[in-house]
Order: C-alpha cells, then sequence, then structure tokens
C-alpha cells in the first residue's frame, strides 16, 4: 500500500536535506581554506593556481617538484628557494589576501604531468597548526 | 433624580438604569453605535451602561443620552439606588473606522488575559533584571609571552606579551616586565612608557578595548657566557572603573644563551618551512619595529641549506 506524503512532511524533509548539504558544504569550504591546481603541468610551462579563502593564512609555502636537474629560466612571481639537485622550488608568500593568484615556471626542457607535483604549507589562522595540502596534476 | 459631585472631583455625576436605557433604545429600534456616536462614547460604553457595569455617568452624557433617546433625564436616571459610587468609566470615542461592535463577554476575558500578561512582565522583569545587572560577565585577562628557545650571544631577538581581554570594552592597561640583566632592551611595540636600563623593567600604560599585543626587541649582553639561563618575568595590570585585575604573564619564561639563531628551534643550523611558519608573528614584530633586515636574514637563511656562527665576527653566516 502507497502512503502519500503530507504537505509539511515533504516540506520538513526537503528543509532536512538541505540542512545536510549544506552541513556537508560548510565542511568542505573550512577544508579548502586554501586550495591549489594546475593549469598546465606538461611541456616547458608549468601554470598553478591558487586559491586564497577567508580568513587568510599569515604566511604560505608553495612548493613546486620537478626533475632533478632541471633549470628554471623564469619564474612568475620570482620563486625564493630553489635547490635544482633535489629538483624543488619554493615561493615565501607573506601578508597574503583572500583570492586567486597565478604562479608560472617555465623550465629547460619540457616535462610530463606525472613528473610534477607541488604542495603547500601554511599555519592554519584558526588554532595555528602546520597544514601541508598536496597538489597532483 | 439621583445627583452628586465626587469627593475631589469637579464634575457633576448621574446614576443611570441601564435596563431602562436599553429597552427605550430598542422600542425606539435605536443601534448602539448610533447612540454611542451621538453621544461621543463608544459602543462598548453604552454596552457597560446599558448592563449596569457603570451606573454613574457624566451628568453631561447623561444629558445627551436622554436626548438621543428622545425622552427626560428622569426616565433614564435609577431613582432606586441611594448610594452614589465614585466611579465615572467613561470612554473616549474611537477613532473613526474602529472596530466598536465588541461583545462586553467577549471583552472581558481577553482583558482579564492582557492584565495577566502585564502581570507576568512586570514579574519577569522584577526578576531578571537585578541578577542581570548583577551577574555582568566577569572580566577575564590572560596575558601569554612568547619568546625563543635559544638566542645567540649578541644577537637581536623579539619578545611578544600577547594579552587577551574578555569582554571587550575601555580599560586602562600597565604591562611590567622584567627582563634579565645580561639583555638590552632597545625597541617596543607600542613604545615604551617607561625604561629603566638599570634594573631591566619596562612599562607599557595605555587604554586597550581588547585583546592586544605588546612586543619588543632585545639582545643579550657578548659578554654573557653561552649556556646561560636568563629568566624573564611580568605582570598586566587591568583597570575598569575602580575595580582593577591583576595577573602574572604566563608563558615561555627563559631563554639559554647559544650559537644558534633563535628561529632554529631545533638547533640543527637550518630554518626550515615549519620553523619560519611558526615565527611568523615575531618576524611580523620585527618589521613593524623598523627591522626588516632581521626579517630578511631569518628568511635568507630559510632559502639557504643553513647557516654557522662566525667567532671572530660574532655574526651568523649563511651557507648558500
Amino acid at each position: 500500500m502507497r502512503r502519500r506524503l503530507s504537505k509539511p512532511s515533504v516540506l520538513i524533509l526537503l528543509l532536512a536535506i538541505s540542512f545536510f548539504f549544506g552541513q556537508l558544504r560548510n565542511e568542505a569550504w573550512a577544508d579548502e581554506l586554501v586550495s591549489c591546481r594546475y593549469q598546465q603541468a606538461e611541456g616547458k610551462r608549468i601554470s598553478l593556481r591558487l586559491d586564497i579563502g577567508s580568513p587568510p593564512p599569515t604566511m604560505l609555502i608553495l612548493v613546486q617538484r620537478l626533475p632533478k636537474g632541471t633549470t628554471i629560466n623564469k619564474a612568475t612571481p620570482p620563486i625564493k628557494k630553489y635547490n635544482p639537485n633535489q629538483g624543488e622550488a619554493k615561493w615565501l608568500l607573506k601578508r597574503l589576501k583572500s583570492g586567486s593568484m597565478l604562479f608560472t615556471i617555465d623550465l629547460d626542457h619540457e616535462v610530463t604531468a606525472a613528473q610534477v607535483s607541488g604542495e603547500i604549507r601554511y599555519k592554519n589562522p584558526a588554532g595555528g597548526k602546520m597544514k601541508v595540502i598536496a597538489i597532483n596534476p | 433624580m439621583s445627583e452628586a459631585n465626587l469627593a475631589g472631583g469637579s464634575q457633576a455625576v448621574s446614576r443611570i438604569d441601564g435596563t431602562k436605557i436599553r429597552a427605550i433604545r430598542e422600542r425606539q429600534e435605536l443601534t448602539q453605535l448610533y447612540v454611542a456616536t451621538v453621544v461621543g462614547v463608544t459602543t462598548d460604553t453604552i454596552s457597560r451602561w446599558e448592563n449596569r457595569r457603570y451606573p454613574t455617568i457624566k451628568q453631561e452624557n447623561a444629558l445627551k443620552l436622554a436626548e438621543v433617546l428622545k425622552v427626560d433625564l428622569a426616565e433614564i436616571l435609577d431613582v432606586e439606588t441611594a448610594e452614589l459610587s465614585p466611579a465615572d468609566n467613561e470612554e473616549k470615542l474611537p477613532p473613526p473606522g474602529g472596530a466598536d461592535k465588541k461583545d462586553d463577554k467577549n471583552g472581558r476575558p481577553v482583558m482579564m488575559i492582557a492584565a495577566m500578561v502585564i502581570v507576568l512582565m512586570v514579574c519577569a522583569v522584577l526578576i531578571f533584571k537585578p541578577s542581570q545587572v548583577n551577574q555582568a560577565p566577569p572580566v577575564t585577562l590572560t596575558a601569554k609571552r612568547i619568546l625563543p628557545a635559544h638566542v645567540a650571544p649578541g644577537q637581536p631577538f623579539p619578545v611578544i606579551i600577547q594579552i587577551s581581554i574578555t569582554p571587550p570594552g575601555t580599560y586602562s592597561m600597565i604591562v611590567r616586565e622584567t627582563v634579565p640583566l645580561a639583555c638590552l632592551v632597545f625597541k617596543g611595540l607600542p613604545a615604551f612608557a617607561n625604561l629603566d636600563k638599570n634594573s631591566g623593567v619596562l612599562k607599557w600604560i595605555g587604554r586597550t578595548s581588547a585583546s592586544t599585543s605588546f612586543a619588543y626587541l632585545a639582545r643579550t649582553k657578548t659578554t654573557v657566557a653561552t649556556g646561560k639561563q636568563l629568566l624573564f618575568s611580568g605582570a598586566a595590570t587591568l583597570k575598569k572603573g575602580g575595580d582593577s585585575l591583576r595577573i602574572v604573564i604566563k608563558g615561555d619564561n627563559s631563554v639559554s644563551l647559544k650559537k644558534l639563531h633563535w628561529a632554529d628551534a631545533n638547533g640543527d643550523y637550518r630554518i626550515d618551512d615549519e620553523e619560519i611558519l611558526a615565527v611568523y608573528d615575531q618576524l611580523e614584530a620585527m618589521t613593524e619595529l623598523g627591522e626588516e633586515d632581521l626579517q630578511t636574514t631569518v628568511e635568507n637563511i630559510w632559502a639557504a641549506s643553513g647557516y654557522g656562527w662566525d667567532k671572530s665576527t660574532g655574526n651568523f653566516v649563511i651557507v648558500p
């Protein structure tokens, strides 16, 4: 026997579902205070887009890993630290503001997406815990 | 005819016979609304007159009532009752368009409920208001000092005192800090109200409204031997009105003298990612104190493979 739900029941059910998904969305946003993704991860140019939520962390380190021995011809903004033997480049970002930032690296030779990876490291403004987020193409 | 001036009142009143008034009105097929409009009162008042709830009315209204009912005044007066009531509970005419067909039987419970609500509200105010006044949230004050674990001889290092106050408000504050005599203090943010270099006591005095930070730069005297432990102490006093609250500054209270950079927490002659992120507040304080070079040194050590200690110059050397 099929029972039809009354209008108030349907309304309450919809409200409960929207509340549940709203909470899930909030949780997701809470985890994504800072996110980064590759816009281009192969060839001679690598580009990344960094999205910073609110409140922004005070300082952030963006790490880009490349094949060992890779020479960086140019980086925008300029890289603060690069060790070609380890193939690890780092940007040190201070006094951050909420919004988006673009990073590009021009290399001396082509790389494949499988050869690159990255990481963002920052101190969470809420609680001061160190947060490390991996970036993969 | 019964007529009297009420003690303390200035208007003559008449005792009316409501039953007669109702009978006359109905006989003439006049509505309460019509009678009320002509007399200049509300239909509720007419209803009350007819139900003998207001047995006495202003003589002026009694005359108007007799006129609208087209009878002599004597016909509507209650000649049987001898005693007069001092009440004259007449109402003013309501604004045009106002609903005025309320039944007296319905009006009574509404009034009773309204009266009960008012009584409850008064009780609530009497019960809760004094307790709310007395239970103003207590002021809490915490003070925490952030010091590096170690400092190198003659090298500047930052000290931050974080003050947290709840609830926010306007407070007078005094922060008193005693630095070890082996240290020289050379810059404060905000500026010190007093710095006694002989005793090593420094003070900030000012007004604050919420949580705040006090910072200063110090350096150890080059004559102090490494391995020595240096102790810091202090207190924060908050004043509001006649009340004052004094607490000891907690957090870090000692540094040891080592040939290590203060930001190199684990002493491996490197400043790694975690270490530079951890000292960001101190670095910002240095910049605000006008010591950008000190911040740059930390960033350069982080960017390099490490650093060493040059005995001859008594300074750090960055290893590329």
